[in-house]
């Protein structure tokens, strides 16, 4: 009977969620780190079209991060 | 007029409470920030608490009440729920003072259950609620965040393996800025509702409301300037805990292990599922830590963190059916919540001076010896 009162769909929804945003938040993250320490690496060594590639991961990398962070308050404004 | 008396002292138990809950879980939004000091502790407790105002203002619809579909609700008297406050005030203060992070709402939810079975005996307890709302949750709650944390961190090592550690440092930090507002954010829509709802609760049960009317906005800005004084003031103790007496972080692991609460917390508030924040956070940081060396986790700490966390719910509620049961003897008026609040905040008030006297007897000690 309290087995039945869990939902147990909704548990998995959960951590299939969890796992999905949290490892795509930390992954973003560490690419606009590694992308832009590289491009800064590829400038020091005069590397001005690698330089050019890792600024752009970096940057890319830094739009989907925002994009996440705007669409988590906006899941949250939405709670309400 | 006593009616209103116990509404009154039901009202400022709530915003105790709330206080107690903001200091309490402070540090589940700064510990890791100000372990690698990303964050100075200062700056940190008072952007927390900024963001915990703003947050209370986020969303309304929570604040039903935190007991629903745990306790029949039909039951519920303000003295049962000023018993169930005082089970939870109590257990906040005790682990606070053993510096443990345990969960302000399963505190919460421990005290009104026990002050609920000590009033109105079993039936007024939802066994299938109380296994979905917080068994269950409790068990996912820890044991998905360690899994996220360690999964991203082994990620997180892997894209920025062999750069060279300042850079990198100093990237996490910021990021850990904004992980760490986001915790902060949504404790504030989480935590203040519980108190927001207990108030409003009670303004039912007093016929001030209908349970049909918005909450007051007076009941909204008092929970959310409760909650927000309660994490400036910090709960150090448990900051020191939870940020360096668990793992020794690195900036990284710090970034992986918010990052993976703030994941869990929303995911689970999204889909209307109820996770403590604290339990979210403490294995956040266990998973951090454990991705990267095993023996990295102190699980001698961790183990009494989870003991903290066992003994929450029950313990919380043996003192609400106590309180409940003391209330009683005064009679149904007002004389029970008002005797029992003022002995407790005497006795708070002597505890308070001694270790205020002890402290300062340490610092003379010290400085004459210097």
């Amino acid at each position: 009977m309290i087995s039945a009162a869990i939902e147990w769909n909704l548990v998995g929804e959960v951590i299939g969620v969890s796992f999905a945003a949290g490892l795509v938040v930390i992954t973003l993250f560490a690419l606009i780190i590694f992308g832009s320490t590289r491009a800064a690496d590829a400038r020091r060594a005069h590397e001005g079209g690698t330089a050019t590639a890792f600024t752009v991961l970096a940057g890319v990398a830094g739009t989907a991060f925002a994009a996440v962070v705007v669409f988590a308050l906006i899941v949250m404004a939405q709670k309400g | 007029m006593q009616n209103d008396l116990v509404l009154v002292i039901v009202v400022v138990t709530a915003l105790a409470f709330d206080f107690t809950n903001g200091f309490h879980d402070t540090a589940n939004a700064v510990a890791t920030s100000i372990s690698t000091r990303a964050l100075g502790p200062r700056t940190a407790v008072t952007m927390a608490a900024i963001l915990n105002f703003v947050g209370a203002f986020i969303s309304l619809a929570v604040a039903a009440t935190i007991a629903t579909g745990i306790v029949n609700a039909d039951l519920i008297t303000p003295e049962i729920v000023f018993a169930g406050l005082i089970g939870a005030i109590s257990w906040n203060l005790l682990t606070w003072s053993l510096g443990l992070p345990s969960s302000s709402s399963h505190a919460l939810i421990g005290g009104i259950v026990g002050s609920t079975l000590a009033a109105v005996g079993t039936e007024g307890v939802l066994a299938g609620g109380l296994v979905e709302k917080v068994i269950v949750p409790a068990l996912i709650a820890p044991v998905l965040a360690f899994s996220v944390a360690g999964l991203g961190i082994l990620i997180c090592y892997r894209i920025i393996g062999g750069r060279r550690p300042g850079p990198v440092n100093r990237g996490f930090r910021l990021g850990q800025i904004v992980t760490g507002s986001f915790l902060s954010l949504s404790h504030g829509t989480n935590d203040a509702q519980k108190t927001m709802g207990i108030i409003f609760l009670a303004l039912v049960a007093n016929g001030n409301l209908q349970s049909s009317d918005d909450v007051p906005v007076w009941v909204v800005v008092s929970a959310a300037s409760a909650i927000a004084a309660g994490t400036y003031v910090g709960g150090w103790r448990i900051i020191k805990t939870m940020g360096a007496r668990i793992i020794k972080m690195d900036p990284p692991q710090g970034f992986s292990s918010q990052a993976a609460g703030a994941a869990v917390i929303l995911s689970a508030s999204h889909a209307g599922f109820p996770l403590s924040t604290t339990h979210v956070i403490s294995g956040g940081i266990m998973g951090a830590g454990a991705a990267k060396r095993v023996s990295a986790v102190r699980w001698g700490v961790a183990g009494n963190i989870v003991f903290a966390w066992v003994l929450t719910l029950p313990a919380a509620a043996a003192v609400g059916a106590l309180t409940y049961g003391v209330t009683r003897i005064f009679g149904t008026g007002a004389a029970g919540p008002l005797i029992i609040s003022i002995v407790l905040l005497l006795v708070l008030i002597v505890v308070m001076a001694r270790r205020f006297a002890a402290r300062n007897a340490t610092t003379v000690v010290a400085g004459s010896g210097a």
